[in-house]
């Protein structure tokens, strides 16, 4: 009788384990997804800052000793003022000279017209040799060629003065300042830097192991 | 770009490789322009750039968990006449949720996945 409850007890235990399996078979458990036109794109995160386009160096177009400087590192300049002036007073003595070289030689032109006009009359009358009126006329045109000479001086003067005013060329922020009032400039002497701040970009600096991703465009 | 919660669109315009001595690394400086105006950004702030590296429009496109992967090359399970194929494909462009899928599925066909799915990339 025992025997038979444990031959009955193993057929149960198979039937079950048998049923089990057929149950686990008959419902398997997938999640479904029907293939769809999309659009995809791949992005990718970095850190970054942002940069001025347009940094410039400003350098000393004359020598001499710096005596105004009007602006310092981060502050903001606005287009075409002063950001630096340097000592023009040697210029400046050299035109107050040349304009009063002009001046005279003006007289000196006006006087010998005069003479050489007054030098005709004589000649017509034979009051003077052709000789003299000839040498008035040369004084005459030495002095105006002298006057052309001042005048040109006096304009290559007046720009060279410009030049000891240097002046922003936008409107942007100083980047760098590297000298100081009263410091002794040589001509071509980088003085500071700006950097255009209506011109932006972005900069982001990795490790060569994300070429890769980057594509220009 | 982002800052805060501002976006502003640019193009990379230029790629430059530099070597850096002290760390003895190759690195690249990568030069975005901005296609929108920048005035609200100040010089030397940082910034989150999301470059765009692929994109494209109108694909076939699963999601990523019905790919599986096994030596390099990447299989889905299609789902046909209620029976599970295990299919190789071809991909192309692939996000953290999703991919495109170049050869080996069309659209409309159905991919399955185990309910017990286990990444397997």
């Amino acid at each position: 009788m025992k025997r038979i409850f444990i031959f009955l007890g193993l057929i149960s235990l198979l039937l079950l384990s048998f049923f089990l399996s057929v149950d686990v078979g008959n419902k398997p458990s997938y999640e479904k997804y029907i293939v769809q036109r999309k659009n995809i794109a791949y992005l990718k995160n970095f850190n970054g800052y942002i940069e001025s386009d347009r940094n410039i160096e400003i350098s000393s177009p004359v020598a001499g000793v710096l005596q105004v400087v009007n602006y310092q590192k981060n502050d903001n300049v606005g287009k075409g003022e002063v950001l630096f002036e340097i000592d023009d007073s040697q210029e400046k003595n050299l035109l107050s000279e040349l304009r009063l070289n002009e001046k005279k030689t003006v007289d000196l032109i006006r006087k010998l017209r005069e003479e050489h006009a007054d030098a005709l009359e004589l000649l017509a009358i034979g009051g003077i040799s052709e000789i003299d009126v000839r040498e008035i006329l040369f004084s005459l045109e030495q002095a105006q060629l002298d006057l052309q000479i001042l005048h040109s001086q006096i304009e290559r003067t007046e720009a060279n003065i410009e030049k000891y005013k240097i002046t922003s060329a936008f409107s942007g922020v100083m980047a760098t300042v590297n000298v100081s009032q009263s410091e002794l400039v040589r001509s071509g002497q980088v003085l500071g830097s700006m950097a255009d701040t209506s011109r932006k970009k972005s900069k982001h600096i990795s490790t060569n192991s994300m070429v890769a991703p980057y594509r220009k465009g | 770009m982002k800052n805060n919660q501002l976006e502003y669109r640019g193009k990379v315009s230029s790629i430059a490789t530099f070597f850096e001595s002290s760390q003895g690394l190759k690195k690249l400086e990568v030069t975005i322009v901005p296609i929108d105006s920048l005035d609200n950004l100040k010089i030397g702030q940082n910034v989150r750039l999301e470059v765009l590296i692929a994109q494209a429009d109108n694909v076939p496109v699963i999601e990523r968990k019905y790919l599986f992967s096994k030596e390099q090359k990447h299989y889905v399970k299609k789902l046909l006449d209620g029976e599970v194929l295990t299919i190789p494909v071809q991909i192309g462009i692939q996000n953290a949720l999703e991919v495109e899928i170049i050869h080996g599925l069309k659209v409309a066909d159905t991919v399955v996945v185990d309910s017990a799915y286990r990444a397997q990339d």
